[in-house]
């Protein structure tokens, strides 16, 4: 069975490639974009489970790119990678509404405990999601109960 | 009578002016005759001195004259008292210091004794008529030895002061000499410039302080010794200019010298030779001095690696991020391909491979982070540590390698773990660098052994890494300097990075090396644990 799409958006080429490479290993299906603009048009389309980014990009950067996925698609969780060792563009960057982020050169081992645990999180929140859905068709169906329940009881 | 070596000065002017006993008779018979009329004398001798102004100054006013007349009056009855003593003498002489104490000019003493004397011949004519010349000759005798006491007094007196402004003006010159003297000792002594005095042949003939200093000699161990030997023979401009100096041909240059301390250390000096020429009694004729330019110019040098450091660290944020980029890049391959041999349990050797060149690559962005870190140190994160955990962990590190070049590594380790406040990462670095710096200088030279030791000091805890390499190449090379490295393929931060984690934790770090034997030394201190 295929695992999550998953968008990886990074301007360096061998980081695009390199990780997916190893998260199709891993059975993810994976999307790569080079900057935030090209991100934005993948994500309308293919419509990814998270996204993986890098924060310095040219065009749109990662901050941008995760601030604009919080408003256009807030389901979506964003990790970001940085080069930079210093705590504040991540603090930053989880400000803007990422999920989580990492330090390069990324451990992959560290990479695939995030993204599966953002995955997991998602999960959780879609099904919560679900369950309240379900509760609310239920209460609506509940709020008249004599006549819809008898003419599908009748039809059957 | 006594013999003239004996003499009083009294006895030997009354024989000058024949003053007999018989003198002394005629005296006291001639009181008798004149007593009564004494007081006149004194009244018209004072009379006679109101009328001129500057013996009149001499008196403080009519009560004091009164009482001199009185006085006056009992002179008269005692220079014809018939007795002519040493007590006589005194008295006279007495009357003579109050002269010169109160400041009576010597003419006014003999003009007044000349109205004395005609007043008291006008009484001897009067009452002795034809008889009168014996007497009269003696009150003559008499008044002249009067004066001549009186006049003794004042050149007493006058030997006396001239005496006293002498040995007053020796003992303020002596006093300014001593304090221009001891000014000058101070002004040598004190002043942070070598100040060395030379004889004519260039030998040492005066040091100050700071050439002791500076030196590391005693005064007397350079005092009769050649400048050039011992301030610095190195520069052969040196002995033609020192030559040119003594001989005053230059009356003063400026030329800089290294210098020999007792310790073998060198020294730049920039020397300024003064000619001073020659002089009598003294037979310093040139005075060097020179300022000791080493701790300026290393604090220049100092200063030159700042700027170097501040210029490197700007570029190192950027260098870092770039560098970083295409390692990410390489990592994230590499882990792609390990993980696809993985699951090919025969292929155990690619997979090592693999391996190794991760590690490499993140050994690589370790070097990029501690290159960063370097350039813009972070604060220490001080946690308890195990110095058994951390040797263990350095040991670990280096064994491959170690083994690789054919060297032994030991620890020799307290038989108990310590526990210190310390930066785990930052001092399994400078435990690892010490170490691969050792394994590296041993392995070099074919192999060897390098031991790790740590023991626990009162207040500190002692690490020495020791390897029995060739040594250092020079004792005095800055190994702890940033870029300064002799391997090839060196950072030249290993031991710069290493100094400075050592410092910032508060301990010291130190090398001795000879062939055969370095040995580094860092001390970290304990700090505080809760469980000490």
């Amino acid at each position: 069975m295929k695992k999550a799409r998953i968008l990886v958006v990074d301007d360096e080429a061998s980081a695009r490639s390199g990780l997916a490479k190893l998260l199709e290993q891993e059975g993810y299906e994976v999307d790569t974009a080079a900057d935030g603009l090209l991100a934005l048009e993948l994500v309308a389309e293919k419509a990814p489970r998270l996204i993986v980014t890098d924060l310095k990009m040219p065009n749109m950067d990662g901050m941008e790119l995760v601030a604009k996925v919080r408003e256009q698609t807030p389901e979506i969780p964003t990790i970001v990678t940085t080069a930079f060792n210093d705590l504040s563009s991540a603090v930053q960057a989880m400000r803007a509404g990422a999920e989580d982020y990492l330090t390069k050169p990324i451990d992959f081992d560290v990479l695939l405990i995030a993204v599966e645990r953002a995955l997991q999180r998602r999960e959780l929140v879609e099904e919560a999601e679900n369950l309240r859905r379900q509760i609310r068709t239920r209460a609506r169906c509940l709020s008249r109960p004599h006549r819809k329940p008898k003419r599908v009881h009748g039809v059957a | 009578m006594p013999p003239y070596s004996q003499e009083t000065r009294f006895q030997e002017l009354k024989r000058y002016v024949r003053f007999e006993a018989r003198d002394a008779e005629l005296l006291l018979a001639f009181r008798e005759r004149a007593v009564s009329e004494f007081p006149r004398i004194a009244r018209e001798f004072y009379d006679r001195i109101r009328e001129h102004s500057d013996a009149h100054d001499v008196f403080t006013g009519e009560d004091q004259i009164q009482r001199l007349q009185r006085s006056l009056e009992q002179w008269l009855a005692r220079i014809c008292g018939g007795v002519y003593d040493e007590h006589y003498h005194e008295q006279t002489a007495q009357i003579g210091r109050v002269h010169v104490r109160i400041g009576l000019p010597q003419r006014y003493m003999l003009t007044a004794m000349a109205l004395i004397r005609v007043s008291l011949l006008r009484i001897a004519d009067r009452e002795l008529g034809a008889e009168a010349a014996p007497t009269r000759e003696a009150l003559l005798r008499i008044l002249d030895l009067e004066l001549a006491i009186m006049l003794q007094t004042y050149k007493d007196s006058f030997a006396e002061r001239v005496r006293d402004v002498g040995r007053q003006e020796r003992s303020q010159l002596g006093s300014a000499l001593s304090r221009a003297e001891h000014r000058y000792m101070n002004a040598v002594e004190l002043a942070s410039v070598l100040i060395v005095g030379l004889d004519p042949a260039g030998v040492i003939r005066l040091v100050n302080r700071e050439a002791e200093r500076v030196t590391g000699f005693d005064r007397d161990e350079l005092l009769g010794k050649s400048f050039l030997t011992v301030m610095g023979d190195d520069d052969k401009r040196f002995p033609q200019q020192l030559r040119d100096g003594l001989s005053g041909a230059a009356a003063s240059q400026w030329l800089e010298g290294v210098l020999t301390t007792r310790s073998g250390k060198h020294r730049d000096i920039a020397w300024n030779l003064a000619f001073a020429g020659e002089q009598e009694g003294d037979d310093v004729v040139l005075f060097a001095i020179g300022r000791d330019l080493t701790d300026a110019r290393a604090l220049a040098e100092r200063t030159r690696q700042a700027e170097k450091l501040a210029a490197i660290g700007t570029l190192a944020a950027g260098l870092a991020h770039e560098i970083r980029n295409p390692l990410n890049g390489a990592l994230l391959h590499v882990s792609f391909l390990q993980r696809a041999i993985k699951k090919n349990a025969s292929e155990q050797d690619m997979l090592d491979a693999t391996h190794v060149v991760a590690e490499e690559i993140k050994r690589l962005a370790d070097l990029v982070t501690e290159f960063l870190d370097f350039a813009r140190p972070k604060p220490l994160q001080r946690k308890p540590v195990s110095l058994f955990k951390l040797s263990e962990h350095a040991r670990a590190m280096v064994l491959t390698q170690a083994d690789s070049v054919g060297v032994t590594l030991i620890c020799d380790l307290p038989s108990q773990d310590l526990e210190f406040q310390a930066d785990s990462a930052k001092v399994t670095q400078v435990l690892l660098n010490l170490l691969q710096n050792a394994v590296e200088a041993t392995g070099s030279s074919g192999g060897g052994t390098v031991l790790l030791r740590a023991r626990r000091g009162p207040r500190h805890i002692l690490i020495d890494v020791e390897d029995d390499g060739p040594g250092l190449a020079s004792a005095d090379a800055p190994i702890f300097d940033a870029f300064f490295s002799t391997k090839e393929g060196g950072t030249g931060l290993g031991l710069a990075i290493t100094h400075r984690i050592v410092t910032d934790h508060g301990g010291t770090i130190d090398v001795s090396s000879k062939t055969g034997k370095t040995a580094f030394r860092v001390t970290l201190p304990l700090g505080e644990l809760e469980n000490p």
